[in-house]
């Protein structure tokens, strides 16, 4: 083997294939590529729904600046703005997420948010820098899936997932209300007011509100709304009051509600509430009132409506009824050529009549025509005493002329007017006064001073006065009576009539009337016996009176003691004091010497007495008075034989003690019941004014000069008595002094009577001078009236300027002049 | 491009190579050794006399580089945030927007830097790739064009500079504040993959194609 060398190697490079050269370096740009088309795929398949939204103008809204956010959180983005193919609306196309996409249905609104500076605040303020958004708002439950949308130019009150209800609010006048005003109950707010908006008439300023969920189960017919924009400031006779509710409010303007009562019928589709001034009306209007449904009728006034405004009242007997709705002049054709009138419109809500709510206005207009042919007349009144406001009042008017309601094709029927009662301040102040004017103050004030005058004209009366100077005559005229000799000489007499009596019973002692006496009693001793027997039954007796005394004495003497009681409650006191005083006044008048020298013309009186019992014992009396004895003894004699008949006697009496006793007690007890009942009270009264006055009279001078004069009297009574013994005359005398004392008993009883009488008299004297005084040109009284009426004059002249000054310039009531 | 012109121009003059002279040029540090030495005596580092494998290296750095252009142009660059309004701007948008507001000298700088140039590259680049791939023998004058190539790409990223300059710089919440969109990480990788493709060619490929053609 030979050592080859090596062969040049040919080092040809093999054709290396295509992929086995392939470096790893390509898998950059697969790479590359697959994360581009990862991103583009992504993109796409993320980029999310478009949904056409149009809007009536899109201002602001920027395609694909502009965001579509569902509570504030951003969900999708403007794609494009075009308008539709008339031009007529603003087509917006938003890219949704997909992951809300599926609840956006039919049921979403769309609107744009735009910042909004409002007096109840500021909103929207983060899209002053960021430009608007588009705020949607939609349920929480998928629905079908929708595309195109109509936008909403404000945002809607009840937003879908927002419970609650919305009502509609009626009113007159717009300015006070104002898209988003807050819906208050007791202060609380329960809801918004949307953007007012006028009905279709024109008349009427319709507003939407959306109350929340849990206050709308407030909401009947018996809620009542009303405004509590603004303040609101009252003068009343209380004073100035403001009112006024939240600063928001007051700015905004607020609407408050309330129930009226509890229970109100439930809200019916379509029910439209009235939205009311205020509170007071709100509250005064239990029945539903709206101006649209009042029923237009006209009233021509002759007199000046200056006070009367388009919103007063129209009532009926208080109750509000309708409302004027305008005023207006005309031009009529009258007797002396055209002439201006004043028309006044008012409406007339049928429901507030008692008319049922659905009468349509030919009704109400037919009611009218049957009234105002029955008397119903349009009047102008005053609102309030001190206000010049008007209002128009129907009333019924028993004696108005007879009327029609005027119909005219085109125009409101005419309800016929009179002329209204108006009466200012100053009328009624005058009509307070003549009131005042036309009180019988004269004849009262009259009859006050008669009165007194009577009692003036009694006092001085001279006949009352002259009373104790009669009585002084009277007992003069008895004194000389007394003191006539014949009275005198009485005590003498009577002395000498004692002296025969003496010598009488000293004959009866001799004459043997002692025996018969004697006998007499043995009669009586006997019968004595015989009662004696008839006590044996007596304990039986005592028994029951035992008995009677146990049960009803007891009874009786506490009937007893109750009179006692009664009687010692009397005034006796007084009684006694004054008859101890009278007693008093008799003693003085004993203590005088006149009283003194009666003794002696008793005695001569006594002495004439004892020759009559002289003369007596002369005709054989005392024989008389021994037969009479003996009649006596004979008698007692009767009466043993009879109490032989005792026990029999005793028997029937202790039948009677049983019987009758018991009801002669309770007679008694009666009989003390009564007394007590009596009115011993006034009895003593009487009894002690009696004396009162007897010891009045006695004090009384001419009393004090009565012993003198009857001193003397006595003495010629004595004298008298003395004539008498001898003619005869004391008979005659007596039955005299009897007359006498009956007719002093009966000048007594008229003088009792004369003080009354004469005050009878007295005052009917004074009455008819008083009338004839008071009537009498320049009497204190009269003047005095006189300068009182000036004074009242001016006083009501006083009130009638300030009146006026009021009335001129009500002002100065709260600045002063 | 006055490419064709040039290399028409200057062909009548032979290029002597290295590899012509056998010789291999360290890459590295410019040192010349005699052909077949395996390592740099001076700084060790492999010595190769032509890169074969660099021309798919270029064109695949140069495809990745086109592809995520593409989505630079088409997101956002930046997405500016002011007063909670938000905006975003693309590469070409941003140009035409500033140019709507007047400053045309900023909007040609940005235009120029963020759309010609890359594109110019892309152009380049495959230009001369293609010319090599072909065997085509190169002048002078796609040499001068790489190194302008080589030395402009940095440039590109200006934009990306810019950007995050920006972001960095402009974060005051809602009153101002600027974010990088995906264009901008996608426009950093189309540079950076253009120059890793420019850097991968082996310019001396250029001079080789009448040789190539010979062996």
């Amino acid at each position: 083997m030979s050592d080859p060398a090596p062969a040049d190697m040919t080092v040809s490079e093999p054709r290396r294939s295509i992929w086995r050269n392939l470096s790893f370096v390509w898998l950059v740009p697969i790479i590359a590529l697959g994360v581009s088309l990862g991103i583009a795929w992504q993109n796409f398949s993320d980029r999310g729904e478009l949904i056409e939204v149009s809007f009536g103008n899109a201002s602001g809204v920027v395609a694909g600046e502009t965001t579509l956010r569902y509570r504030d959180v951003v969900v999708g983005t403007v794609e494009e703005v075009r308008f539709s193919d008339d031009l007529a609306r603003v087509l917006v196309y938003v890219r949704v997420d997909n992951d809300v996409a599926p609840f956006i249905d039919d049921e979403a609104v769309f609107w744009v948010v735009r910042p909004e500076v409002s007096a109840r605040g500021i909103s929207g303020l983060s899209t002053v820098l960021s430009g608007v958004y588009i705020e949607g708002a939609w349920d929480n439950v998928a629905g079908t899936w929708t595309q195109q949308f109509r936008g909403v130019d404000t945002p809607p009150l009840n937003q879908p997932g927002r419970a609650g209800q919305r009502i509609t609010l009626a009113t007159d006048d717009g300015t006070t209300i104002s898209y988003g005003s807050p819906v208050l109950f007791r202060g609380v707010e329960v809801g918004r007011l949307e953007t007012p908006r006028l009905s279709a008439d024109g008349r009427t300023v319709l507003v939407d509100a959306f109350i929340d969920a849990p206050h709308d189960v407030r909401l009947s017919q018996a809620t009542r709304f009303w405004d509590t924009s603004g303040f609101e400031l009252s003068f009343g006779a209380s004073g100035f009051s403001v009112d006024f509710d939240s600063l928001a409010s007051l700015v905004t303007g607020g609407v408050v509600f309330d129930n009226l009562y509890d229970d109100g019928e439930p809200l019916t589709p379509g029910y439209v509430f009235t939205l009311y001034e205020d509170e007071e009306e709100a509250r005064r209007n239990r029945l539903v009132r709206g101006p649209a449904r009042g029923v237009a009728f006209s009233i021509m006034f002759d007199e000046s409506v200056n006070g009367l405004e388009a919103g007063d009242d129209v009532t009926y007997q208080g109750l509000d009824v309708g409302v004027v709705t305008g005023l207006r002049s005309q031009v009529l054709d009258g007797a002396f050529g055209p002439e201006l009138s004043l028309i006044v419109d008012v409406a007339i809500d049928p429901q507030r009549m008692g008319l049922p709510p659905e009468a349509a206005a030919a009704e109400t207009v037919e009611f009218f025509k049957f009234a105002v042919e029955t008397g119903m007349r349009a009047r102008l009144a005053t609102e309030s005493l001190l206000s010049s406001d008007l209002r128009i009042e129907l009333v019924v008017l028993d004696d108005a002329p007879f009327a029609r309601l005027r119909e005219a094709e085109g125009e409101a029927p005419r309800l016929p007017s009179v002329e209204s009662n108006l009466s200012d301040f100053t009328a009624t102040a005058e009509g307070v006064l003549e009131r005042i004017n036309a009180l019988p103050i004269e004849e009262v004030m009259e009859q006050a001073i008669s009165l007194m005058e009577a009692f003036e004209q009694l006092a001085r009366n001279e006949d009352l006065q002259r009373v104790p100077g009669s009585a002084v005559a009277l007992l003069d005229d008895t004194r000389a009576l007394v003191g006539s000799e014949a009275i005198q000489s009485i005590p003498a007499q009577i002395e000498a009539a004692v002296n025969d009596l003496t010598s009488l019973v000293a004959e009866v002692r001799e004459g043997g009337a002692i025996e018969s006496l004697n006998s007499a009693l043995s009669q009586l001793d006997e019968a004595m016996a015989g009662i004696n027997t008839a006590s044996q039954s007596a304990p039986a007796l005592a028994e029951n009176l035992a008995k009677l005394t146990e049960e009803d004495i007891p009874a009786v003497l506490a009937e007893l003691q109750g009179v006692a009681q009664t009687a010692q409650e009397l005034k006796l006191d007084e009684l006694v004091a004054s008859a101890t005083a009278t007693l008093n006044r008799v003693d003085a008048l004993i203590a005088q010497e006149a009283v003194q020298g009666i003794p002696a013309a008793v005695t001569a009186a006594i002495e004439d007495v004892r020759a009559i019992v002289a003369d007596v014992q002369a005709e054989g009396a005392v024989q008389a008075l021994g037969s009479s004895l003996r009649n006596l003894d004979r008698a007692m004699a009767d009466i043993s034989v009879a109490s032989q008949d005792a026990p029999a006697l005793t028997a029937n009496l202790r039948e009677i003690t049983e019987t009758d006793i018991p009801g002669l007690l309770a007679e008694l007890e009666a009989v003390a019941t009564t007394a007590k009942e009596l009115e011993l009270q006034g009895l003593v009264d009487s009894a002690t004014s009696t004396l009162n006055r007897v010891d009045a009279l006695v004090g009384s001078q001419d009393t004090l000069e009565l012993p003198g004069t009857i001193n003397d009297a006595l003495t010629e009574m004595r004298l008298a008595l003395t004539e008498l013994r001898e003619g005869g005359v004391v008979e005659n005398l007596n039955a005299t002094l009897q007359s006498a004392s009956d007719a002093a008993g009966s000048v007594a009883e008229s003088v009792e009577d004369l003080p009354q009488l004469t005050a009878r008299l007295e005052r009917l004297v004074a009455e008819t001078e008083t009338v004839v005084r008071s009537y009498g040109e320049r009497s204190d009284f009269n003047t005095q009236t006189l300068s009182a009426l000036r004074e009242v004059q001016n006083a009501a002249k006083a009130i009638s300027e300030l009146a006026r000054a009021i009335e001129r310039s009500p002002n100065s009531l709260i600045f002063g002049r | 491009m006055s490419g064709n012109g040039m290399a028409n121009a200057e062909r009548a003059q032979p290029v002597l190579t290295a590899r012509a002279a056998g010789l291999v040029g360290c890459a590295e540090c410019g040192h010349v050794h005699p052909l077949g030495t395996q390592e740099c005596t001076v700084c060790g580092s492999h010595l190769v006399s032509r890169d074969r494998n660099s021309l798919q290296r270029v064109w695949a750095w140069l495809f990745a580089g086109m592809v995520v252009y593409v989505p630079a142009n088409v997101y956002p660059m930046l997405r500016t945030t002011t007063f909670g309004h938000t905006k975003e701007s693309t590469i070409v948008g941003g140009v035409f927007e500033l140019m709507e507001h007047g400053s045309f000298a900023v909007a040609f700088i940005v235009f120029f830097a963020s759309v010609v140039i890359p594109v110019s590259k892309f152009i380049a680049i495959a230009y001369l790739a293609w010319r090599v791939q072909r065997g085509k023998p190169g002048t002078s004058s796609h040499f001068h064009l790489y190194e302008v190539v080589e030395f402009i790409g940095r440039w590109s990223m200006i934009d990306v500079f810019v950007v995050a300059i920006l972001s960095a710089l402009v974060q005051l919440n809602f009153v101002a504040s600027i974010h990088p969109g995906i264009a901008a990480v996608s426009f950093a990788l189309s540079v950076a993959f253009t120059m890793i493709s420019a850097n991968s060619f082996d310019p001396r490929l250029i001079w080789d194609a009448p040789e190539g053609q010979k062996v």
